[in-house]
């Protein structure tokens, strides 16, 4: 079975296909090998979802006041629910994410996965995910002082891109599961955060041959 | 069927090897039907990851009444001509009573798709966008929410998306949109299979379309302010910090065609009339844009693949880029900056 290659492979020549020519087996491999990077690699989704929010004061105050553009100085969010939909490619056996955030207290993230429903319904959930927290250690505030004023400080948690087992339950930091019948479909990553704000995060799919 | 796909699920042996054609090995037509496939199912599906995938948090966009032009504005990369199907996904509420809807324009054709929102809890609601065809690489797209009262509108999430193309693929030869005369041609299936022979015409369209393929942009980054929404703190433009927080990552591919791949930043941008000129950091591209402009208007920036990987790369086993706009130095910090929208595409 071939390697799917991470590089992209240069294209061959036209000349290479030139009438009367013969064709050459390495010819169609640089063909295939530049066909499984592109549809296997970049075809898988990618997905660059941020978060906006209110500034700190009135936006019209903000033009030539530097003073007041301090979102790093805001608290995060006591509690909040965010959630990202994207339309899964059908190779696509695991999400991947980078979460840049901001907490404070006793701060966690929990992120699970679901089918996305646009109808109105429950959405249906294909995996419960994992987390991070003081209580696993995985997540702290990142507030500090500076001078007298108190501030943010902007960092990021991932599943990592290491395929771990799914124990049925909420597990450590790992990418999420997409079950063979959810691959192709619309998903949705929900994360539901305590004392921490989420500025953004970066969705990666994983494809990964089916194993025994 | 010609111009058929089958989708690369695991475990469908649809993926063809490079090994199968290696010198003493007869090319088998089950091969080449295997990579004629994958072609196609590339053409259908590369590019389909949201061009616009944008949350608001605490009624920042919150709009009362019909504004007078848009909310927010996007320039999103076309995979090609045959894709004309954009796929939104918005979650929203109303604040209290009345209707409320939000109104998606592409502008090229005029063409509209309307999202009635029906509900006090916030709900996903999805539409689809005919765009027609588009005669530049992007498309240029609006959204505006609307509410019959004085209590809003309030829009949560936007995310758009192309539909992927069914197979088969329609017959005939597909502009690409980008770098100018690369053409795709959809590869029928059954021409591969035994007994035909692989013509010349064939693998020089197999080539023209691979080459087109390499250089489709992927979706990175989009970002657009709020204008005309109901809170005075909603931002209209980049906040300094946003530029921090902002930054996307980015799966870089690199290999021995790395010099090739080429990233394009299209920047909506205006001063605020403060008498200040503003400044566009990418990469190793500036923009100044003069204090006469108040009107915003689309800058062009291309850039190549950036040498430096992003630390946490150990970490994700794959090389990543770091990538956004850049806060302009101290001197010329613009505490409202002059981008109003802003999209990275790239390879």
């Amino acid at each position: 079975m071939a390697l799917i290659p991470a590089y992209q492979i240069n294209a061959p020549s036209t000349r290479a296909c030139n009438v009367d020519s013969p064709v050459f087996g390495g010819t169609i491999a640089q063909m295939i090998d530049l066909t499984n990077h592109l549809a296997l690699g970049r075809a898988r989704r990618c997905v660059h979802a941020n978060f906006t929010r209110l500034a700190p004061k009135d936006f019209a105050d903000l033009d030539g006041d530097t003073d007041t553009i301090e979102i790093d100085a805001e608290a995060p969010e006591s509690s909040e629910t965010l959630e990202i939909p994207w339309l899964s490619s059908p190779m696509a056996r695991y999400v991947v994410l980078f979460i840049r955030y901001r907490a404070t207290g006793s701060p966690s993230i929990a992120a699970d996965l679901y089918e996305l429903n646009t109808t109105g319904g429950a959405h249906t959930r294909i995996d419960v995910g994992c987390s991070w927290s003081a209580t696993n250690g995985r997540l702290q505030s990142t507030r500090y002082s500076e001078g007298v004023g108190t501030r943010y400080a902007l960092l990021e948690a991932t599943t990592t891109a290491q395929i771990r087992d799914a124990s049925g339950g909420v597990d450590e930091p790992r990418p999420l599961v997409i079950p063979s019948a959810s691959r192709g479909l619309e998903l949705m990553v929900r994360l539901d955060c305590v004392q921490t704000s989420i500025t953004s995060v970066d969705i990666f799919e994983l494809y990964e041959e089916q194993w025994t | 069927m010609a111009n058929t796909f089958v989708l690369p699920t695991s475990g469908a042996g649809a993926v063809p090897s490079p090994d199968a054609v290696v010198s003493g090995q007869v090319i088998e037509s089950e091969t080449v039907q295997k990579l004629t496939q994958l072609v196609n199912f590339t053409h259908a599906h590369l590019g389909c990851s949201p061009v616009v995938s944008q949350g608001y948090q605490g009624e920042v966009f919150s709009v009362t009444g019909t504004p007078a032009d848009y909310n927010c504005i996007w320039r999103v990369p076309v995979p090609s001509d045959a894709h004309q199907t954009l796929v939104i996904l918005v979650k929203a509420k109303l604040n209290n009573v009345g209707t409320g809807s939000i109104v998606f324009t592409e502008s090229e054709n005029s063409n509209t798709a309307t999202i009635n929102i029906t509900s006090n809890v916030a709900t996903w609601y999805r539409a689809t966008l005919s765009t027609g065809s588009q005669s530049n690489e992007y498309a240029e797209i609006t959204a505006k929410a609307i509410h019959s009262g004085s209590t809003g509108t309030i829009i949560e999430y936007v995310s758009l998306h192309w539909l992927p193309l069914t197979s088969p693929l329609a017959a005939g030869q597909v502009d690409q949109n980008h770098f100018g005369t690369l053409k795709i041609t959809p590869l029928g299936e059954d021409r591969s299979g035994a007994d035909y022979p692989l013509a010349s015409a064939r693998g020089k369209n197999l080539v023209q379309t691979l080459r087109a393929l390499a250089k489709r942009p992927r979706p990175l980054f989009a970002w657009s302010g709020l204008q005309r929404v109901a809170s005075a703190r909603a931002p209209k433009t980049m906040l300094p910090d946003m530029f921090r927080e902002f930054r996307a990552l980015i799966r870089a591919w690199g290999g021995s065609r790395d010099r090739d791949h080429e990233y394009t930043a299209f920047v909506f941008a205006a001063t605020h009339g403060n008498g200040d000129d503003r400044l566009i950091l990418w990469r190793d591209r500036r923009k100044t844009i003069a204090a006469a402009t108040v009107t915003p208007d689309w800058e062009e920036l291309t850039a190549l693949e950036p040498f430096r990987r992003e630390s946490i790369s150990d970490q994700a086993d794959t090389d990543l880029i770091r990538d956004g706009l850049d806060r302009p130095p101290t001197e010329n910090v613009a505490p409202a900056s002059p981008v109003w929208s802003v999209q990275i595409w790239g390879p």
